[in-house]
């Protein structure tokens, strides 16, 4: 690494924590929104009940999801490890959902 | 029927905040040993399991507990504002 | 934990104090809104006494049963020919019976909005069976406001409210993370040490009611769960409508025969149903009054059971003959109904009404002292305290605004209820616009005044409107408050106390802002440095 200035390494900080901050407020409020929607989605076809109760069973617990994913945004190490965790996460039910809808249909 | 769940609620708050140094040291002139703190606490909770009874005596099994909730945490209420008003009024806030 | 984050730049994380951030966050951004959220519903579980509080006219309801049946003579004086009638079973706490009818389809009449106003084909019906003459939205205003808000389309404010929801959410989760000693500092509370004493304050508010926030938040998510997390429904259901009839059972739809025929008297049938149901109605829907065809369909009162999905039972509406009762809800519809019963607390009796009460003004005091602290925290480390930056001024200012500018708008808006002339067109409306222009001005004190001087005056003024309240109610209305008291007429007088206390409070608060004489701040480059901070400067400087 080339001589930095003290001056040159305070403004990478900046614009690093800023970037940081910006992936967390993206993980936090829409993705994990979308990772809590789509996990409803997956628990309402996957829960061993009724339809009616596995429908707000799951509306209960994915309410709960979003609070914790906002949570996880900020507890974990950087906004990129959010980023992708969350997305992982909500990728995988989105399969496991899409999975099921195309097996077994909806009401 | 409410009261003999409110007042062991109220006592077990009283317990919880008498036991606890910042409160016992200005009242009584020393220090809680540990081992009896540990016991005022315990019939704290006793009594708080007793206010529950109590609460489902009253009010049946769905709305005991709702009302058992509701009384702990205006015990909690009350205990915190009687022991931090009194304590002030003796002068002995630190 | 020390995180490096690149270009040698380490970070000192850790999960305490990255939930610390997101408290301050999420407890900031929507907090104001919150903080209105919070005084409208705690107002609201008053709602049927406030009803009754902001129509002194209208006579105390000493027999339920004799108002229903005042209220059914009135439908069929006024609305004989009606498709459907609603009827809500009044109650001793309420002004009288709210009822609400729908006339027949007109064939000729254009589409779109031909229904004619909501009020047409509304009443408030008092106890004797003639509609109650001052018209306000009473304490609905306030059970309304909390999640539909005023001036926008209700579907934007329930997002705001939801959203709102989800932060106060995290906020009380992170708060009890970050709250290191919990249980240690449970009792809490110095004074007078700026902002130690707020965060006392604050953690006191917060961990004392701490079941009853968790659970409303929590509920309030809830009870708009439809909206903001439709799509459980969405992946069991391709026609939503399927799950709302297995959630609210119908007996089916009533077809008019155009055979005119006495409806059977009301009173008999409700306490039939009151047996059938094992516990006092609430609802009552008349489908096709008067004619051969008439349904009656009664639920229950959610004053009886937690849950707020009410079992139902319908009727022949000439021969009073019972025709269907609703299938008993399964478990998971249970616990939806009953986490929104703990939410609404309709059921509570009185005691567990004025619990909710206290807990919902812990809420409040929680909120504000949140947002206060914010600004106690900052002012205290400030570098320079005569030019803080934009976002702390926006904060303090936001601050005086709401916190102590809404609570004018409701007392305007009691006092406008008191004084408004009781033939002014579209009352009802006037007095909430009273409250915001009471608001209104507030919030322009708060951008114009010091923040000290806005303070002790939007306090002082509330705790005056108030006060002017309780004198109308004493030396104006009449029956007033000296009536009430010496007929023992307890709930009305209550509220007059309740306001009272309130009023007795904010001069209070309002006497200690004005009297606070802040510790003398210098800007921090003036400040005598200690040793360890000349030390800290020398290090760095390598």
């Amino acid at each position: 690494m080339t001589v930095q200035t003290k001056a040159d390494k305070r403004l990478a900080v900046a614009w690093w924590r800023r970037v940081d901050a910006t992936l967390r407020i993206v993980a936090a409020m829409p993705l994990g929104y979308a990772v809590a929607s789509l996990w409803a989605m997956m628990l309402a076809r996957l829960l061993p009940l009724f339809t009616t109760a596995a429908t707000i069973t799951a509306t209960l617990i994915a309410l709960a999801l979003c609070a914790g994913a906002v949570m996880w945004a900020y507890a974990t190490i950087s906004g990129w490890r959010a980023v992708w965790t969350l997305s992982l996460a909500g990728f995988i039910a989105a399969g496991i959902t899409w999975m099921s809808i195309s097996g077994g249909g909806r009401l | 029927m409410t009261v003999l769940a409110a007042l062991p609620a109220l006592a077990a708050f009283l317990l919880f905040g008498l036991a606890s140094d910042r409160h016992h040291e200005p009242r009584f002139g020393r220090r809680l040993p540990a081992l009896d703190a540990l016991r005022w606490r315990l019939v704290g909770w006793a009594l708080l399991a007793t206010a529950l009874v109590g609460a489902i005596a009253a009010r049946g099994w769905v709305f005991g507990p709702v009302l058992w909730a509701g009384l702990a945490m205006a015990g909690a209420a009350a205990s915190f504002l009687w022991l931090n008003l009194t304590a002030a009024r003796r002068g002995m806030q630190r | 934990m020390d995180v490096d984050l690149g270009w040698g730049s380490v970070v000192k994380k850790g999960f305490r104090q990255s939930q610390s951030t997101l408290h301050t966050w999420s407890g900031l951004l929507l907090g104001w809104v919150l903080f209105i959220i919070f005084v409208a519903g705690t107002a609201a579980y008053w709602r049927e006494p406030l009803n009754r509080w902001m129509r002194p006219e209208a006579p105390r309801v000493e027999r339920p049963v004799l108002a229903m049946k005042a209220a059914q003579r009135f439908l069929a004086r006024k609305a004989p020919d009606a498709k459907t009638w609603f009827i809500t079973v009044p109650t001793v706490e309420g002004p009288g019976t709210y009822v609400f009818w729908v006339p027949q389809p007109d064939p000729d009449a254009p589409k779109g909005r031909h229904r004619g106003r909501r009020r047409d084909t509304s009443a408030l019906v008092d106890a004797t069976g003639v509609p109650v003459a001052r018209e306000t939205r009473g304490g609905d205003f306030f059970y309304r406001f909390h999640f539909d808000l005023h001036y926008m389309p209700v579907i934007w404010a329930r997002w705001l409210v939801g959203v709102a929801a989800m932060m106060m959410l995290v906020a009380i989760l992170t708060g009890i993370v970050t709250h290191k000693k919990i249980f240690k500092d449970f009792f809490t509370l110095r004074r007078d040490k700026g902002q130690r004493s707020w965060l006392d304050g604050h953690n006191a508010s917060a961990v004392l009611g701490l079941p009853f926030h968790l659970m409303i938040t929590y509920t309030g998510l809830v009870t708009l769960a439809t909206m903001l997390m439709p799509w459980a429904t969405v992946a069991n259901y391709a026609d939503s409508t399927k799950l709302f009839t297995t959630l609210f059972p119908t007996a089916g739809e009533v077809v008019r025969v155009g055979h005119p025929a006495l409806l059977v008297d009301l009173e008999a049938l409700v306490r039939n149903g009151e047996r059938q149901l094992g516990g006092p109605i609430g609802f009552i829907e008349v489908a096709e009054p008067g004619d051969a065809a008439a349904r009656i369909t009664m639920t229950g009162a959610s004053r009886a059971s937690l849950s707020t999905y009410g079992t139902r039972v319908a009727y022949d509406g000439v021969t009073g003959r019972l025709l269907w009762r609703s299938p008993p809800p399964n478990g998971a519809v249970t616990t939806y109904g009953a986490m929104i019963g703990l939410h609404a607390g309709r059921f509570g009796d009185l005691t567990l009404r004025w619990l909710y009460f206290f807990c919902g003004l812990g809420g409040t005091v929680m909120v504000a002292s949140g947002l206060v602290l914010w600004t106690v925290k900052r002012r205290e480390k400030l570098p320079d305290p005569l030019h803080p930056p934009l976002g702390f001024r926006i904060v303090e200012r936001l601050n005086i605004a709401v916190v102590a500018g809404f609570p004018l708008g409701c007392a305007a808006f009691f006092l406008a209820n008191r004084l408004l002339p009781l033939a002014t067109p579209d009352r009802a409306e006037r007095e909430i616009t009273m409250l915001f222009a009471a608001w209104g001005s507030a919030a322009l004190a708060a951008l114009v005044l010091r923040p000290k001087q806005s303070w002790a005056a939007l306090l002082g003024a509330t705790a005056i409107g108030l006060m002017t309240v309780i004198a109308c109610d004493l030396l104006v209305l009449r029956p007033g408050l000296g009536q009430w008291i010496a007929v023992s007429d307890w709930p009305m007088a209550t509220v007059d106390a309740v306001l009272l206390v309130l009023a007795i409070g904010l001069a209070w608060t309002a006497r200690r802002v004005a009297r606070h004489r802040p510790r003398v701040l210098k800007p921090r480059a003036i400040r005598t440095p200690t040793n360890k901070a000349l030390l800290a400067e020398a290090v760095a400087a390598e």
